[in-house]
This record gives structure tokens, sequence and C-alpha cells, in this order.
């Protein structure tokens, strides 16, 4: 697991990217000027509620965003031979390369988004057609050794249709298929809603398993803190369309210093170990048309100032690599509440 | 924290308020979908047609043999019949006969449909085995003979018996259409719900899933409508359904069987009624169409 | 009082599929008091839904019996049955589909306060529903009275659903899955609305649900029961089977569960199974129906009998080796966080069976 050195080059740099949707009730800010980069082989969790944005940023990196939205900023990829260039100036056949072949994607709901008509074997056929030229062989060779790495039997499941195979299986199906050709970047949007408890945790293992092993860069959308807590080298927390902290995934836990951050952590304790009282963040999302003005959290924030409703904080440097979008992070603490001990 | 006072000075909105909301928002959507206006405004004008036709023409005059099978003009705009009488005078008067027989096979058949399919899909068992079947059979015999065979036995002139043998085609259809609504609307948490509250299989039945059914009701009215007016069509051209009054089903008949056909500038005697019904059909299909993105919010645009 | 208790005995439900019958509810015995939770927690095909509609008198078990207050309900007249249908309450996942799109939220209080006689005239009605909303924390009342379900959020529809519940004053509320379609911040302060209820108003629960970790909270001071495929494996207080679970499907569930805290879920040994197939409904294996999986899987004996649900530790566990090493004097150490090293005293398998 290779964390940033200062040599190492970012092989994705979004800077400043914002998506609009025009809606009949009004425009929707759904991506509101995001910045991070990822790292070659670093795993990066994306953790926020519904309605904060985290899907529409994933689509956006893959530029499968319908054509009613727009989107403003950068976002550079760096192309294994060092070359770099903003994807989002592509034309549709460079996008059509990039796709699936330097960044794939494996969807929210992708137990359904497999063809219930076409076998396993033709799925992997398909999309390699679609983005790159191989021949039959190549493609069904790839697919093998990929389901094999996946912990599939390659001969019962390449013949077999979607309904035939359970969850779990098909899951690991639509990970196969984004290994198929070789990318740099995936990104897996909730990779685990909807799965059984033994089933996830096979599925997580695997995932981090098939990250050791072949080396690709993860970015991983999800509600789940735990998930995180399991995959991620380093954590960001999104809020009403944007980042509110960034950082290593210990200093994210063990240090939080965004208020939504620490109100997700006091609402999730650990089921091993004591009982700690729980604590809900008051209040409701924001709706994305208008959000709060200042700091969008201010409203359901306990530490908030004046300050907060009027000017909208930048994201403050905590610790290396550790920032936070709160004018008063210092104040910031996570304290949990033992109510019985184990 | 409300005083008292003020809350008991808050009510609930009354029907006629909830009526009047569902009415504007279905003038709105109507709006937004330009055909779907169009064909409101059709049904607004056949209403008005049906309502004030008769008033405004009382009489489609005497014969006058001299003028028979005039072309149009301007004293006779869309010409004259085998009798020499004016035809649009006729189509004015027309279309109440039609368009109330019509709207009543369909208030009759949607009646049955509905009380009888929501009860069969919610109670099940032994009553729903033997109204399916007893649905079946009436499918599968052929409509155009069974009406033929009816008129023969049933003098049809009483208006309500037209209706009750239109309805009487036309209820199959659409019970098995409430039946399977009911039936899915049946495993929804929120009736689930209710069978939990104990509120009864009236209120089940009539105020938790009926409600959520109003698209199918419509629907249901709008197909036995238009089912009912081509019934009708078919026994006053046929001859089967007593020839008197003025109505379009009436003036086909007579087209056709007073050698209408054979004289071009008597065209729009046989077209003026034929156009007339096809664009009563159309205004209440396309109206009913979009009207359906006011009851399935999933069909609405945006 | 044990004349209030909610029983289900030996319960058992079958359902036809085609020219089989699969058995999603296999001889369950459950006891809730008023006032106490009993968390019912499974994974999907465990039949923790069915056995909710069963307690809830929606379901008709096809064998054993439920008992209000000691009386078997199914044997019940007409208006005794109704009232017992009124004494236990269902709330539902889908906070989308749990209300109806064309009642407001009044209509949706007000049909059962008015259908049942609770509130005379409107006046009455507008009061109570005034303060049923307060009970669930939808304050200011008059904001929510004339919403449509559309219009409000999924949790704020949660509370709608459990102030729906409260209209008849019922003495148990099965949550099915209440709170799993809700956002985490929300979540919270669900639990907590229905936490006072069951303080206050001395409500039992039968709380479903996947997450243990909410089971943990939910039921603190009440019980635990788990449920494979349709039978109990486990049932004891929460913080037994939280701390020293003993049914080996009970530890493969802790030790799998991701932990919200980077070194406690990356050091947790977790429990190696035989197999990561899960059996469908329709081919519930013989014996015991987690022998293909068990990693103390005893050839002859797990695959040939049905354990019963046996007492020790203080609980009941459906399980021979656990039995029989406890009859022994043998106890299993606790599973689960560990800070690395050798896996627990739960013979480790073969590996992972690669065809799952």
């Amino acid at each position: 697991m290779m964390t940033a050195t200062p040599h190492t080059q970012p092989v994705l740099a979004v800077r400043d990217l914002i998506v609009d949707y025009q809606t009949r009730a009004g425009r929707v800010h759904a991506v509101r000027g995001i910045s991070f980069d990822l790292y070659p082989n670093e795993s990066l969790a994306l953790i926020g509620e519904s309605g904060c944005g985290k899907s529409t940023l994933g689509l956006a990196l893959l530029r499968l965003l319908p054509k009613s939205a727009e989107t403003r900023g950068t976002v550079h990829y760096r192309f294994r031979d060092g070359q770099t260039t903003d994807i989002l100036t592509l034309d549709d056949d460079a996008t059509r390369a990039y796709r699936w072949k330097e960044c794939a994607m494996v969807f929210q709901g992708a137990l359904n988004a497999l063809n219930p008509v076409l076998r396993i074997a033709e799925q992997f056929w398909d999309t390699a057609r679609a983005h790159a030229r191989l021949s039959k062989a190549e493609v069904y060779d790839r697919a093998e050794h990929l389901l094999r790495l996946v912990q599939l039997e390659p001969g019962r499941v390449l013949r077999a249709y979607p309904h035939e195979l359970s969850g779990g299986m098909r899951q690991r199906v639509m990970i196969a298929l984004s290994l198929l050709l070789d990318p740099q970047v995936i990104i897996y949007d909730e990779p685990t809603t909807a799965l059984d408890i033994l089933t996830q945790r096979a599925i997580i293992d695997m995932l981090r398993q098939l990250r050791d092993q072949l080396g690709f860069a993860m970015i991983f959308i999800s509600h789940d803190l735990a998930l995180a807590a399991e995959l991620a080298d380093r954590v960001a927390t999104m809020y009403a369309g944007k980042i509110v902290e960034l950082g290593d995934v210990r200093e994210i836990f063990y240090r939080a210093r965004h208020p939504y951050t620490v109100g997700l952590l006091k609402a999730v304790p650990p089921i091993t170990g004591d009982l700690y009282e729980i604590a809900a963040i008051p209040g409701s999302p924001p709706g994305l048309i208008t959000p709060p003005s200042g700091c969008s959290f201010h409203p359901r924030c306990p530490y908030a100032q004046p300050r907060c409703s009027q000017e909208e904080p930048p994201l403050y440097h905590v610790a290396d690599g550790h920032t936070s979008a709160c004018h008063y992070w210092q104040r910031v603490t996570l304290e949990r509440q033992v109510v019985e001990h184990a | 924290m409300t005083t008292q006072p003020e809350l008991l000075a808050m009510k609930p909105p009354s029907l006629g308020h909830r009526l009047a909301r569902s009415f504007r928002l279905g003038l709105s959507v109507l709006w937004q979908n330009k055909v779907g206006f169009l064909g409101f405004l059709g049904v607004l004008f056949f209403i008005a047609l049906a309502i004030f036709g008769p008033l405004i023409a009382p009489s489609s005059g005497e014969p006058n043999m001299a003028q028979i099978y005039q072309p149009p003009s301007w004293s006779h705009p869309l010409g004259t019949d085998y009798e020499g009488r004016d035809v649009l005078t006729q189509v004015v008067r027309g279309g109440r006969p039609i368009i109330l027989v019509g709207a009543l096979a369909a208030i009759l058949s949607t009646l049955i449909a509905i009380t009888l399919g929501a009860l069969v899909a919610y109670v099940e068992g032994v009553l729903d085995s033997i109204v399916m079947l007893i649905t079946d059979v009436v499918l599968t015999i052929p409509q155009l003979p069974l009406l033929v065979v009816l008129a023969a036995f049933v003098r049809l002139n009483r208006p309500w018996l037209l209706a009750l043998i239109l309805a009487l085609l036309n209820w199959p259809t659409l019970l098995r259409a409430v039946r399977a609504q009911v039936l899915s609307l049946k495993a929804r948490e929120y009736v689930e719900a209710a069978r939990a509250l104990d509120l009864g299989l009236f209120h089940i039945l009539f105020r938790e899933i009926l409600p959520n059914m109003a698209s199918y009701i419509l629907m249901s009215f709008t197909i036995g409508m238009t089912g009912a007016i081509y019934g009708q069509v078919v026994l006053y051209f046929l001859g089967l359904a007593p020839l008197a009054g003025d109505n379009w089903g009436i003036m086909l008949n007579l087209a056709w069987t007073r050698g209408a056909i054979f004289y071009r500038d008597s065209m729009p005697y046989i077209l003026a009624p034929v156009i007339a019904i096809s664009l009563l059909q159309l205004s209440m299909v396309t109206m009913t169409r979009s009207l359906e993105q006011v009851f399935n919010p999933r069909l609405r645009e945006g | 009082m044990p004349e209030l208790q909610l029983a289900l005995d030996q319960v058992t439900q079958e359902f036809r599929v085609g020219r089989r019958s699969v058995r999603a509810v296999d001889h369950v015995s459950l006891t809730i008091a008023p006032g106490q939770v009993i968390c019912l927690v499974g994974e999907s095909g465990s039949g923790k839904t069915t056995t909710g509609k069963i307690a809830a008198g929606l379901l008709k078990p096809t064998a054993g019996s439920v008992r209000f207050g000691g009386q078997d309900i199914w044997q019940l007249d007409h208006d005794a049955f109704r009232r017992f249908r009124r004494a236990v309450q269902i709330i539902h996942q889908d906070p989308y589909a749990s209300l109806n799109p064309v009642h407001t939220v009044y209509d949706t209080l007000a049909a059962p306060l008015q259908h049942h006689g609770l509130t005379r005239g409107q006046a009455a009605t507008l009061r109570r529903v005034h303060e049923l909303l307060t009970l669930v924390d939808l304050t200011p009342p008059e904001n929510f009275l004339w919403k449509y379900p559309h219009q409000l959020s999924g949790g704020q529809r949660q509370r709608v659903a459990i102030a729906r519940a409260l209209t008849v004053q019922p003495q148990f509320i099965v949550a099915d899955e209440a709170t799993s379609m809700v956002d985490v911040s929300i979540r919270v302060s669900l639990l907590n609305t229905l936490r006072r209820l069951r303080d206050d108003l001395g409500v039992g629960f039968l709380f479903i649900t996947h997450d243990l970790a909410i089971a943990k909270y939910f039921g603190w001071e009440g019980s635990i029961a788990v449920m494979y495929l349709g039978r109990v494996v486990e049932i004891g207080p929460t913080p037994a089977l939280i701390n020293t679970p003993q049914h080996p499907y009970t530890r493969a569930l802790l030790a799998a569960i991701p932990e919200p805290d980077p070194d406690l879920t990356r050091s947790k040994q977790k429990l190696q199974l035989r197999s990561l197939d899960i059996p469908s409904l329709l081919n519930i294996p013989p014996g015991c129906s987690f022998h293909p999986r068990c990693p103390l899987f005893e050839a002859g004996l797990c695959d040939t009998i049905v354990p019963e649900l046996t007492p020790l530790d203080g609980r009941r566990v459906a399980c021979h080796i656990v039995a029989r090493e406890h009859a022994n004097g043998h106890a299993l150490p606790p599973a689960a966080a560990g800070t690395g090293g050798e896996s627990t005293a739960l013979s480790p398998s073969s590996g992972l069976n690669p065809s799952g």
C-alpha cells in the first residue's frame, strides 16, 4: 500500500469541480467546487449521506452524467506513460477509450446492472468490444483469470445468466468486469449496500486482496463509515456538494476536526466493546437548489457561530495531509460517552 | 405552542377544497401537454354540443324533396340529406343521444368493474374464482354476434336499455384490469398498516385502495365510453336500433340505405357523422392520456 | 404482568412455491413483555419479517400458536380478535411505501381515531393528532398536518408511521427494519423516539433488523434472537450475546461486521466459514441448517439431527457441539475483537471454498 511521497504524481487531480442540473424545480447544485488528488495504488473513501452529491461526483469522473448536467472545473488524468490530460475536454472517441480502460466504475445497484438476457461471457465480450480492440480469445482468457481472482469458478460462471447467480456472485462479476481492461482507477459506488453481512465481509476482504495484488487506485463512495475504516487509506467526508474534511484514515477516525464528521462518528459506534451513547445530528440534510448561506452545515452544527452563516469556510490545514472546512476546527473534538463497559 | 382557540380554528381542507386542488392540478398538467389540452377542449366542445345542440337547432326542418342531396352552400353548409333536410342541423342535434347513451353505458360498466373487481381481488378465494370464470366466458363470446342477438330480443327504444346492453359487453375487460391493479395495491405497506389498524374492508377498499386507482378508473370510463359509442354506431348501422329521431348513428344508417354513397354531392352527409364521432373519440383519448400524468407522478416530465 | 405478554409458541410458516413448500419460519418461540425489547436479527431469508407479521396477527401460522395475554389469538371471537389487532401494530421498512400517497398526514392519523371512536368530533380529533405528532417529534405539528407524503423526508414519514401506530394505543409494536432505509444521522433520532415510547408509554417492541449494532443499542436492556433459515439459533440477553456469542453463526456475524474504527476493524479476527454458498429456502440442509458452513461441523451429527435450543451460560443456543462442550465443562473462549495473533479456538476450516 503506497502512500503519497513527494515524488509521486497523482493519477487523478480534480480541481474546483462543479456540477449543476437544471430541473423543473430549479437549478440543482449537486457538486459545488470539489478538489482532491488520487495517488496511484491508493484507496480514497468518499463518505456522505443521501443528497450530498457523491454519486454525481463519481459519474462526473467518468463523464457519465446526462446531457442536462453542466460540468465545470478540471479533472487531470495521468496515463501510464506520464502524459496528462483534462478528461472533461476529451471528445467522444477519446472518452470511450478513457472509460473502462483507464478508469472503470462499479455502479450502485450493480446487482441489477447486468443484462439479463446475456450470459456472463457475452457481457465480458460486449464490454471489451465497446472500449478496446481485443480478440475474443484474449477477452475470455482475461475473464477467466479475473473470475478466479474474485473467487468464482470461471467454468460455471461464464456460462450462466445473471439470474442464476446469487447477489454476492453478481457483485463479484461486476468487480471482475471493472478490472477487464486493467484500469488505473476504479470507482465503486456503494459496493456493499444491499448485501448480507457475511457476503459483505467476503466482498470487503476480496477488494482488499485485489488491491494488494493488482495495485490499482480505488475511489469508493459510500454512506457507510465502517467500510472506510476497513478499506480506505484516506477519507473525505462530503456534505451538500462539498468536501468538508479530508485526511488519512486514522486522522479522520481518531482526530476528526469537522462537526459533521464528528456527528457521523458519534452516530455509528463500534459493535464490539463498550456501549457508547449515540448522538443524533439535529435537522436534516439541505436541498441543493438553495443551500444554506456560508457554511452549509451551520443550521445543524453545535459549534456554530455568527461567522458560520456568513462566510463559507475554506479547507483549513489541520495537520499533514489533513484539512477541515470549519472556521472553528480547533474546538471540535470527538468524545464519546460510555454508557456501560463491555 | 398553539393555544386552544388557534387549534380549533384550524380545519382540515374540505372536500370541495380538495377537489378544486385536483382540478387545478389537472388543468396545469393538461396545459403542459398541448395535445392533451386540445383533447380537453374537444371534450368540452362535445359536452356543450350534447347539452345545447338540440336547443340551438330545435328541429331539422321539414322534408323538401326538391332539395335532395344538395352540395354544400351558404344556406346548407354541409349540404342536405335524402329528404332535403339540412345536414349541419342534424349533426348539431345528433350528438346528444349518442353521447348520453355512451356516458351512461360507461358509468354502468365502470361501476360493475370497480365494485366487483375490487371486491374479488381483495377477498380472493372461491368468489374470485367464480367471478373470473364468468368474466372469461363472457370475454370469449364474440361481441358483434352477441350484440346482434341481444338487440333482437330486447326492444331498444329506451336509452337506458341500450346503455345496459352496451355496458354488458364492456365490463369483463375493465374488471380484469381493476382486479389486477387491486391485487397489486393490496400488497402495499400502507394497506397492511390499515389492516393492522383494523380499519375494515369498506375503508380499505374505498378509502385506501380505490383512491390510488384514479387513473385506472378514468381509463376504464374512457374505454367504456369509446366502446359504447362504437357499439351504438354498429347497432344503428345494422338497423338493430330504432331509427327515430336524429343522431349520428341513424345518419350513417340512412346515408347507407338511402344511397348517399352513390352521389358525390352527398359526401358531407356520410362524412359528417363519421368525422364527428372520430373527433369525439380522439378528444377523449388524448385528454385521458395526458391526465394519466396527474395520477402517476412518474410520467411527468422533468 | 404475565397477563399482557405476547408469545409465539413453536410457530411455523410454510409457503407454497409451485409444487414445493418453503418453510420460512420453523418452530420459533418468543415472549415479549410490555416495555420489553426483543431484537430479531438475521440476514435475508432468515424468516424474521415473516415472524414479525405473524406476531402482529397479519399472517396465520401453519402450525404453532400466537398468544396474547395467555389466549390463542386465532381462537378468539371476532371482537376479541379485533381488540388484539389494535394491541399490536407494525412499522414498515420503506418510508416511501408505508404511507398512502393520496392522504395527508391528518387523514392518515384521523382515520383510525375516528373509525374506532377514540375521538368524537373534529376538534377532539385535531387535538389528538396534534398530540401524537408532538409525541413523535414532528414539531411544530401545524407544519405537518396538511402535508402529503411526497412532501416529507424519509425520516419524517417514518415518524408519521409511528404516530399512526400509536393512534390505537398499542401494547406492542413490531418494527420491521424501521430504520434501515433512513440516513445515518436521522436513524439515531428515530431510535431515540422509539426508546422514549418504550420507556414512557411502556410499549413492548419486536425489533427486526439485520444490523447488529442497532440491535445492540436499542435492545441493550432486552434480548436478541438470532435467526438462520427460519430457526432461532441463539437467544438471550443482549450484553451476553454481543460480548460472548456462543453459536458459530452469531460469532461469524459479529466477527464479520466492519467497525468504524480502522485499527479495531483491521485487526479483528474473522471467523472462517467452510463455504460461501448461501442455501436457498427451497433446499434447507438436513439436520442443523448451518452445517455446510459451520467450522464446528461434525459429520453424522450435525447433518442428521436438528439441534434444540439448550440453555447455557445465561442464554439458549441451538448447537450440538457447543452444548456438548459446555456440558463437559469446556467453555469456548470469547471470539472477535482481539489484537491479531492466532485465530480463535474454533478449529479453522480448510479455507474458503472458491465456488462461492
